[in-house]
């Protein structure tokens, strides 16, 4: 019963707070709520996006790509639109430097609860002797595998992430990128106590990838589309899904389905091994929020994110903040008095 | 006057794109005045009877306003008809000068204008004008017409009432009725007012007016005008 009056107050908070922000806009907020009800602990959504299209290798081995950049700006669109990451750190045309440092950015800002999300597009590399598979970033030259980003290095810096963060992700479209990972089982979503499916999920730990093929070329610009296939369906189920809460492996499911039925590819999903997965779930929250006479691309959903904001303070309550912004502001229009028009 | 039709053109276009760009965003609306200004006309001529002055007049003014947001775009039609009992203006003609005394001279201004608030209270604005003077003892009209740049301004005093005023100049060419050129004018305009809000959609106006014309003759002729005189307005608010 307390609890249910804690929601109750929570979420009148809530009402206020953003109906305050609207009114002083000018603008009228209509907020679904109980979108923003999560089984879970509060916790950020943080994300690097990295999308690699212009290669300057002088060699030649490694020619630029259609989709990479837009693939990416696509993602960190509709994380930050639809699914309430505020913390995106998005990298185009991104150097071996430049990803690696981002990672450690992005490690230093994890906090306890956090769900991160590691998305790349980009070529992939693998060494046929070793079986060891890359990452190839912009400044790689020619067959030196010594300038790409080894598998090894990634998963260790996922690793020191996924440790730092309840849940983490890893999203790859590039070829051969089915080398970062191990396969692994979740259950699927029950019929019927879904709620109770959800808070178990989402208060295990979960180290989960995603990978637009296994040990296979991977395919650029989808039927014209300026997406690849992997990530032109994944954005296609991210956009169209009509459930309050998406998980990884749902997310996985449906995308491998839609890839492998259409192009000569088969997306994988797996855990990272050794990062401490305890089958939980990476969880994608939909909000739908109107704000009335704003365009929805320019509402953007925050779900707990402020960076700095100490852990502790999210462990006291199970509500997550919803945060509103119009993302251009639109101009209030100033009041003024109706006069004589002038004239010379 | 025939240099004046395609310039209302030209101007008609880019006022008529800003009245359509402006149609779907917020805070419009369409205001209707109408003014009546008690003014005097008085000025000199370079030769013949050097100094005019009316013994009364005055012009009846309406115009049609549109604004959005920071825009505004609007259309001014003033006429009048001014008495001299003694010396009237001088017809300085392309052939010829025609002195006049005693008549009346009708008196027109049409304004085509279009504005932006620059800051929340200072607007710049462009208007393109059109003078007319036709004198009634014998029917001949005169004008001149040309692009003019202004700013206007407000200070509200307090909820009801405004302190508004706009400056500005205008230069144009002066042209007989049969549309021949005779020579360069330019002018310049002062309004100070004060403005009374009745209630959200109703408002009066008064103040002063101080109009300003100088006139040169392709012949070497000049001549002066002043309208100067006080106004009364009243505009209504159409809500969009």
């Amino acid at each position: 019963m307390t609890r249910k009056f804690c929601w109750i107050w929570t979420l009148l908070l809530l009402s206020v707070s953003t109906q305050a922000l609207a009114q002083s806009r000018g603008i009228t907020l209509q907020t679904e709520r109980s979108e923003a009800r999560t089984p879970f602990k509060g916790g950020y959504y943080r994300a690097l996006i990295i999308g690699n299209s212009l290669y300057r290798d002088p060699a030649g081995e490694w020619p630029s790509l259609k989709t990479a950049v837009s693939d990416a700006r696509a993602i960190s669109k509709i994380l930050q639109k639809n699914y309430g990451f505020s913390d995106v750190e998005t990298l185009e045309n991104a150097t071996r430097r430049d990803v690696l440092k981002a990672l450690d950015r992005l490690s230093k800002r994890a906090l306890p609860e956090d769900n991160i999300l590691v998305y790349y597009a980009g070529h992939g590399f693998l060494d046929d002797e070793t079986r060891r598979g890359f990452w190839v970033p912009v400044d790689a030259e020619g067959n030196d595998s010594t300038t790409y980003l080894r598998n090894s290095t990634i998963r260790d810096e996922l690793n020191l992430i996924a440790k730092r963060s309840r849940h983490t992700l890893l999203i790859s479209d590039s070829c051969f990128s089915g080398t970062l990972l191990r396969e692994g089982t979740r259950g699927a979503r029950p019929v019927g106590n879904a709620e109770q499916y959800f808070k178990k999920v989402a208060n295990k730990k979960s180290v989960q990838i995603m990978t637009a093929g296994g040990v296979e070329f991977v395919d650029d610009n989808y039927q014209s589309s300026g997406h690849s296939p992997f990530t032109y369906f994944l954005l296609n189920e991210l956009k169209n899904n009509d459930r309050k809460m998406l998980t990884v492996s749902e997310l996985s499911n449906s995308v491998t389905q839609m890839v492998a039925n259409n192009v000569e590819q088969v997306p994988q999903s797996g855990v990272l091994q050794g990062a401490g997965d305890e089958l939980g779930e990476f969880i994608f929250i939909k909000l739908d929020v109107t704000v009335d006479g704003v365009d929805p691309d320019k509402v953007r959903v925050d779900v707990n994110v402020k960076p700095g904001k100490p852990a502790q303070a999210q462990q006291t309550s199970s509500a997550p903040e919803v945060k509103v912004e119009v993302e251009r502001q639109t101009e209030t229009p100033i009041e003024r008095p109706h006069l004589p028009m002038p004239t010379l | 006057m025939k240099r004046i039709k395609p310039m209302i053109f030209l101007a008609a276009f880019p006022l008529a794109s800003l009245l359509l760009m402006a149609a779907p965003a917020q805070a419009s609306s369409l205001s209707l005045g109408v003014t009546l200004n008690g003014t005097g006309w008085s000025g000199d001529n370079s030769s013949g009877n050097s100094h005019f002055e009316s013994d009364q007049g005055g012009q009846l003014g309406f115009s049609l306003s549109y604004s959005q947001d920071r825009w505004y775009v609007g259309l001014s039609l003033q006429g009048g008809e001014y008495e001299f009992s003694q010396t009237a203006p001088t017809q300085f003609r392309a052939s010829s000068t025609q002195p006049v005394q005693n008549t009346n001279v009708k008196h027109s201004d049409f304004d085509l204008l279009a504005g932006y608030y620059v800051w929340d209270r200072i607007s710049l604005f462009i208007d393109l004008k059109a003078v007319g003077s036709q004198w009634q003892n014998n029917d001949y009209e005169q004008g001149f017409g040309g692009l003019g740049l202004g700013v206007a301004g407000y200070h509200p005093l307090n909820e009801d009432w405004t302190l508004y005023g706009s400056w500005g100049v205008v230069g144009g060419k002066i042209s007989e009725k049969n549309d021949v050129e005779i020579g360069d004018a330019s002018s310049s305009a002062l309004t100070i007012g004060a403005s009374y809000k009745l209630n959200p959609l109703d408002r009066l106006s008064m103040g002063l007016k101080l109009r300003g014309y100088q006139y040169d003759f392709d012949n070497g002729e000049s001549q002066t005008h002043d309208l100067n005189g006080i106004f009364f307005g009243y505009n209504h608010v159409f809500e969009m």
